[in-house]
């Protein structure tokens, strides 16, 4: 809820101007108070409306740089928008310049509701529709201007461009754009635009977790639009074709950077601190670079070979990654700091939560960690050949890779044990059911109590029938146990994955890094500094597991906040980022709203090798798009840019 | 079927339909601009806007699915208001220049205003003026005419596959620029869909409006791809352009630089008038009654004499000129007739013939084809549609492509393997390929049945399977990719041209390599065709021999020499010596070249835009060539003439003959009305494979290029001003080579073979294998060809750096 004189957001009409200020009515808009500490926002203009805080805001002056900023973002490839927003800017700059006729008012509004009919994408479509309430709420403003023949002075004014998928991307990706260059064959500038911002497309392509595609209006007239699957062709598209292109750095600056733990969060800051000159070395204890996304996720969904090119990519810059180092026992951590301007900590979480369970503390033979089994699995290795049945505990990703990966190393019988249903379960719902295809045994409803185990060897396991309570804090029912609903089953291996911890063994309290109480790093939000002053942290060691496309964005962020610091200027969001958090707190994606255009056009399945195959293999399970088929669903994209102008 | 209602009339249409092809179907009129049949929908004029009921925003008819049950509406008040208005928006940023634009007349907007009754311009914006290039010396672009409807930069994307403009800048200051003009093939495609006047030709110095031109159908006379074209007709005289508009195929309006641009020969001051004598470079004119009873004469003599008589017949001549050159040459008792259709095309029908392979085929075929294989040829200049056509299959159904070629050839920017083979090394690759479709079982069980089978297998297995990191020089992971390429597609089209069939183990690998696979069963081996008519010239000449061979024969006394010039693929060192030799040489043909300079007699012949006849293209269709200007007696009166004066029937025009091969059922009507070459394909048979000849331990291998094109456009001298303008005799080097050489772009080399020595300019190449050169020749061909000992496409070469 906001306080304002006047809203028109989303048509839906709050006219306070002639109310008391303690009769006002709330606007239903969430609108941030502040753009940055101190910077009042007085008025928002945008997608969907106006909202107005302060009478002294000037309508005519704002509508017209509105009008100029959407003249601006025109990409110039429909009539409508290019000529139309065009007339209008040039006509309210008339006005607001004083010299403005009656005319002008109905030319301007006949043009702008035929640019809202017609344009091509979300630009002309939205962008005239807060002039257009501005001439219907604000007729006054606009007659004194021309009567008057008063210049309007105007406020400060800013605005950005944004879009619900882009708003909703971690990493801020310019996906309307991408997709763009896809449906005009231009898969290699394609890939440029996605490498602003996350250095692995090949990856994400595979894995990502695609909170765009929750966000995607196309959704509103059929489906989304696979974007991931987009960012997986363009970056197939250059190992394919053999179009390899070098990325531009700036020049030297001589300024060193320590990044411990090559993972997502870490690779991406180094790739983007190199790009601004700076040389950035890793540290990383096991032999293999991509942490979590190397480790964690296995060769059928993201080939290896897929994220050991794009770090070399990124290594091909000048970054330096120093693998089988262990930071606090090869080499402490003060030593690094005082080698180096500055250190960013991105060690992941990749320590496992204890289940609770009787017995999982005795180092049985056949009991590992998730996380654990896949590290080995990843490496080549069955860790307990002589095991034939697996229980997995968990309903994450990692509980579905474990038992994905245990068909892929030749195990028979593979169970999946779950304390709560399918439908809370937070694993991605694709991959439940590539698992239920390949022949995963799911137990529901229950939970372990106890390992069992015979001669320091695990032989099954205990568990006990849950039921669905009252909702949690995450909004999903509680499981209860059922007393004295306790059943064995038979197990060679157990394996819990049901979360991982953050390993913070490496510092020393001599090293003044905060940690929080739930075991994380203490990094700004804002900053991503930690207590102590030159070092950075971002990542799941600072979140707690989270997604890959989470950890990749954060470490981008985390570079420019370095950069600043290196070049000794405040540590601080960009502007592209504040406004980031203000279109997300308004809300850029209406999952209600009528788009009133036919869809019917359904989204592409990529093709896979057939369950029966693929169980046993580790060979990737999805093929990649064709080029006709890239296209054709990169054409689905309704590029639903849109504009938000702020007044200061 | 889908079926929904388009302004009241129920319509069906196919599934994935957009509902303007269902409206366009079904003869209901949508207007269009941006729209264009060639294109994927571009979506910038928005003109095409329908209603649905039940939706509450028009929607684009060209970009919106016809779904079963929809009720559209295509002309409501509103629609029709929003349409005038985006058209004031069109108008807004173009002039009306109308009076002097070329396009004057057939402009789709000129079209649009007239439609909708717009009487003026009601809005006013100007545009800066940014003095914008030309995308090449052909083509002007008028930056100020430009509205941006996005057809050209879009066409130079999707059928040339090229990047040389593009739009730029945001809002109303987006403009189309020239990004890229190295990029630029001028292949004039941006042209061909430019719906105004921003985009027009940039050779003629007579320009004509529709209402004052003739226009004429006929065939593209460059190369066997048999493109069709409309000759724009000024005063029944002057060619003044060629236009694309008919949606003819094979080429659907697609041409490439010759075609569009490479016409302006036939308006050439040069033209040889009248029949001469040439004694000691001495010209003695002479009428063509006369010219004809001298030819009859000294053939008749010589061969009285017990001499023998050569005819040497260009592979550009029509059917009925060489069913005459045949019937003259039947009525000697020792005579021969050539063509260079010897040395790829003939070569090739005759290996099918004998491997049981059909010649005819679909060019449309390779729309379902997975996988691609392009080898030995550059679809850039010669058979360029052809790269069209499979960038298409790319485009629109996802093809793969494999490119076999040592050089960048025009698709290697696409390709999903290129195989850097080592010239003349091709045989080793595609036996490696057929070794192991063998050995994994997945070639074509028919294939067993085919004579020869056991024989290709024991070869095949007995090749040593090594270890070795290359074969034919590529290696080992890139020959992995093409070959699961290949083995995972079902339909797998094999393009290929001189590049294979230079070498006979090549050619032989490569089409047991097609027989194995079944490729050639569903009739997708596609050898490209360099010549216009090389197909009628390899169906219609029996026992046809090599062009050096004829000169070379001490046997032949007198030689007749029709509309082909030796002397532009030969050594002309041994082409001269050898004419020096005869006792009588006749050449019949359009423009001055060497080889009316060594001829005792010359006679004019007609241009392609001035006769009447048939050729065979290379897919072994029959396509037409109508006479588009007025003209004296040429080739064909000449050869009329001449034959009756030897004893044959008289023929008065072309049609005649045209039908008597009809009749004696050279050709077939296929089941869509095309008459194609009738073929009698016999039982598939392996020829005998080996692996490929030695390498060559020469330092260099020299490729030249394109010397079976140019002729008329480039001989004695430069005819066609139009092609020199964009065709630079250039030496294209590796860049490896180049650092080796320490040189690089426009610095001057010294070519040495073991016939001759050049000097040239090098452009370096990234992409181009090491260790080969390639020459392209335009102006110095002649000079270029003397670096081969005879006819040699690849020859030995050092490369140094010229002082």
């Amino acid at each position: 809820m906001t306080e304002a004189i006047f809203s028109s957001w989303q048509n839906d009409i709050i006219d306070n101007r002639t109310s008391a200020t303690e009769a006002r009515s709330p606007v239903n808009a969430k609108l941030l108070e502040e753009f940055s500490p101190g910077e009042r926002i007085k008025a928002f203009i945008g997608w969907d409306g106006i909202i107005v805080r302060d009478d002294s805001v000037d309508i005519v002056g704002m509508v017209a740089s509105y009008a100029e900023a959407v003249q601006n973002e025109s990409c110039g490839k429909c009539f409508p928008c290019r000529v139309g927003t065009r007339i209008i800017s040039d006509l309210l700059a008339k006005i607001a310049s004083g010299n403005g006729t009656k005319e002008d008012i109905p030319k301007i509004k006949k043009i702008a509701s035929s640019v809202s009919e017609g344009s091509k994408c979300s630009i002309g479509q939205t962008g005239m529709i807060p002039i257009l309430h501005a001439l219907e709420y604000f007729p006054k403003a606009f007659e004194d201007a021309i009567s008057n023949r008063k210049t309007v002075n105007g406020n400060k004014y800013r605005y950005a461009v944004t879009a619900p998928c882009m708003s909703a991307c971690p990493s801020s990706l310019d996906i309307p754009r991408y997709l763009e260059e896809i449906r005009e064959q231009r898969f290699t500038q394609s890939l440029e635009t996605i490498r602003k911002s996350i250095c692995f497309p090949g990856t994400l392509g595979r894995v990502c977790v695609r909170p765009c595609e929750s966000n995607c209006r196309r959704a509103n007239i059929d489906e989304s639009v696979s974007i991931k699957y987009l960012k997986r062709f363009v970056a197939d598209y250059e190992i394919e074709k053999n179009k390899h292109q070098s990325i531009p750095t700036a020049k030297k600056t001589g300024k060193r950077v320590a990044i411990i733990g090559a993972g997502p969060a870490g690779i991406s800051c180094a790739y983007y601190l190199a790009q601004m000159g700076h040389k950035a070395i890793i540290f990383e204890r096991h032999p293999e670079p991509g942490g979590m996304a190397a480790m964690g996720i296995p060769d059928y969904r993201l080939p290896r070979a897929i994220l050991r090119r794009e770090v070399e990519l990124v290594r091909e810059l000048g970054v330096e990654i120093r693998y089988g180092v262990e930071v606090g026992k090869d080499i402490t951590f003060s030593e690094i700091r005082g080698d180096h301007d500055a250190v960013f900590i991105g060690v992941g979480a990749q320590g496992s939560s204890p289940m609770g369970a009787q017995g999982e503390d005795q180092n049985y033979r056949g009991f590992i960690p998730g996380v654990k089994y896949l590290l080995e699995i990843n490496q080549g290795r069955d860790p307990y050949p002589e095991g034939k049945k697996v229980v997995v505990v968990g309903g994450g990703n990692v509980a579905i890779d474990c038992v994905r990966c245990s068909f892929r190393i030749g195990k028979p019988d593979v169970n999946l044990v779950y304390r709560r249903t399918k439908k809370e379960m937070p694993a991605d719902p694709v991959e439940i059911k590539d698992a239920e295809d390949e022949g995963v045994k799911f137990h529901y409803l229950c939970n372990p109590t106890k390992i069992i185990a015979k001669d320091g060897k695990v032989v099954g396991v205990e568990l006990i029938r849950m039921e669905l309570g009252e909702p949690d804090k995450s909004g999903r029912r509680s499981p209860v146990p059922i007393k004295g609903s306790e059943f064995v089953i038979d197990a060679d291996i157990v394996i819990p994955a049901i979360g991982q911890r953050i390993d913070v063994s490496f510092i020393t309290s001599a090293d003044g890094i905060e940690i929080t109480k739930r075991g994380a790093f203490a990094s700004d939000p804002e900053t991503f500094e930690t207590s102590q002053p030159g070092v950075f942290s971002a990542g799941d060691c600072v979140t707690g597991p989270d997604v890959l496309v989470r950890a990749t964005g954060s470490g981008k962020k985390a570079a420019e906040r370095i950069n600043q610091y290196l070049n000794r200027n405040k540590i601080e969001p960009s502007m592209e980022e504040r406004f980031r958090t203000l279109f997300s707190t308004l809300g850029v994606y209406n999952k209600n709203e009528t788009i009133g255009i036919v869809g019917g056009l359904k989204k592409p399945h990529l093709p896979m090798l057939d369950p029966v195959t693929r169980k046993w293999t580790f060979d990737e399970v999805e093929e990649g798009f064709t080029t006709d088929a890239a296209i054709k669903e990169a054409a689905r994209c309704l590029r639903c840019y849109r504009i938000g102008m702020i007044a200061l | 079927m889908i079926h929904l209602m388009i302004d009241g009339k129920e319509v069906a249409t196919e599934d994935g339909s957009t509902i303007l092809e269902a409206a366009r179907e079904n003869g209901i009129y949508i207007p269009t601009f941006c729209y264009h049949e060639k294109l994927l929908p571009i979506g910038s004029c928005r003109l095409c806007l329908v209603e649905v009921e039940g939706y509450d925003k028009p929607m684009t008819s060209c970009t919106t699915p016809a779904l079963e049950g929809l009720n559209v509406r295509t002309h409501s008040e509103k629609l029709l208001e929003l349409r005038r208005q985006y058209l004031q928006f069109i108008l807004t940023s173009h002039p009306l220049d109308c009076p002097q634009c070329d396009k004057g007349g057939e402009c789709q907007l000129q079209n649009l205003a007239y439609e909708f009754g717009i009487e003026k311009a009601e809005y006013e914006a100007i545009r800066k003026d940014h003095k914008e290039l030309h995308p090449s010396p052909l083509i002007r672009y008028w930056e100020k005419r430009c509205v941006l409807c996005g057809r050209c930069w879009h066409a130079c994307r999707e059928i040339s596959g090229r990047a040389a403009i593009d739009i730029i800048g945001n809002g109303f200051e987006a403009r189309v620029a020239v990004v890229d003009p190295d990029d630029c093939i001028s292949c004039g495609e941006c042209i061909s869909v430019c719906p105004i006047g921003a985009m027009t030709e940039m050779l003629s110095p007579i320009k004509s409006r529709i209402w004052q031109s003739e226009r004429i159908d006929t065939t593209c006379p460059h190369c066997g791809f048999g493109c069709q074209l409309t000759l724009n007709v000024f005063d029944g005289k002057t060619v003044t352009k060629v236009i694309t508009e008919k949606h003819l195929p094979p080429n659907n309006d697609s041409l490439c630089v010759r075609g569009r641009f490479g016409y302006d020969f036939v308006n050439n001051e040069a033209r040889i008038k009248e029949p001469y004598l040439n004694k000691d470079g001495a010209k003695t004119g002479i009428d063509t009654h006369e010219a004809i009873r001298l030819t009859a004469e000294n053939l008749k003599r010589l061969s009285a004499e017990g001499k023998g008589i050569g005819f040497l017949v260009s592979a550009r001549a029509t059917n009925e000129e060489i069913v005459l050159i045949s019937k003259i040459a039947s009525l000697f008792n020792n005579a021969l007739v050539a063509s260079p259709a010897y040395y790829h095309t003939a070569k090739v029908t005759d290996a099918f013939k004998r491997m049981g392979i059909s010649p005819v085929y679909d060019y449309e075929r390779i729309q379902g084809c997975q996988t691609i294989i392009v080898a030995g040829a550059d679809l850039l200049l010669n058979n360029h549609v052809l790269a069209n056509k499979i960038r298409d299959a790319v485009k629109l159904h996802g093809a793969r492509i494999v490119v076999i070629d040592p050089l960048p050839s025009s698709l290697a920017r696409i390709a999903d393997a290129h195989l850097k083979v080592t010239p003349g090394q091709d045989a080793d690759v595609f036996n490696f390929l057929s070794g192991k479709l063998l050995d994994e079982g997945k070639y074509s069980k028919e294939a067993e049945g085919f004579e020869g089978f056991s024989a290709l297998k024991d070869t095949l297995s007995k090749t040593p399977k090594t270890d070795a990191p290359d074969v034919g020089g590529v290696d080992q992971k890139t020959l992995e990719k093409a070959y699961r390429l290949i083995r995972d597609a079902d339909n797998v089209a094999v393009i290929f041209a001189s590049g294979i069939t230079a070498h006979d183990d090549s050619l032989a690998a490569l089409l047991n390599f097609c027989l194995l696979k079944g490729i050639a069963e569903k009739n997708l081996v596609m050898p490209a065709s360099p010549q216009s008519n090389a197909m009628g010239a390899a169906a219609l000449v029996e026992g046809m021999v090599s062009p050096d061979s004829l000169l070379e024969d001490s046997g032949i006394a007198g030689v007749l020499l029709y509309e082909d010039d030796p002397f532009s693929y030969l050594n002309g060192g041994f082409v001269k010596d050898a004419l020096a030799k005869k006792d009588f040489v006749a050449t019949c043909d359009i423009l001055p070249t060497f080889a009316t300079d060594s001829s005792d007699l010359v006679i004019p012949s007609a241009a392609f835009s001035e006769k009447d006849g048939t050729v065979v293209s290379g897919n072994g269709v029959l396509r037409t060539l109508r006479r588009a200007v007025n003209h004296r007696p040429g080739g064909f009166e000449f050869l009329a003439g001449l034959l009756r004066l030897v004893g044959g029937t008289y023929y008065e025009r072309a049609e005649d003959l045209t039908a008597e091969m009809h009749k004696n059922g050279l050709f077939a009507v296929d089941q869509q009305g095309a008459p194609k070459l009738a073929t009698k394909t016999g039982k598939a048979a392996f020829a005998e494979n080996h692996q490929a000849g030695k390498d060559s331990s020469a330092a260099y291998r020299l490729i030249l290029r394109d010397i079976f094109m140019n002729h008329h456009l480039c001989d004695r001298d430069t005819y066609s001003e139009g092609i020199a303008r964009v065709q630079k005799d250039v030496l294209r080097i590796s860049s490896a080579d180049a650092a080796k050489l320490n040189i690089s772009s426009g610095d001057s080399v010294l070519i040495k073979t073991a016939s001759g020595t050049m000097t040239s300019p090098v452009l370096v190449k990234e992409e181009m294998k090491e260790g080969v050169v390639e020459l392209l020749v335009f102006r110095r061909r002649n000079e270029a060809l003397l670096l081969s000992p005879r006819i040699a496409k690849l020859i030995d070469v050092e490369i140094s750096k010229a002082s």
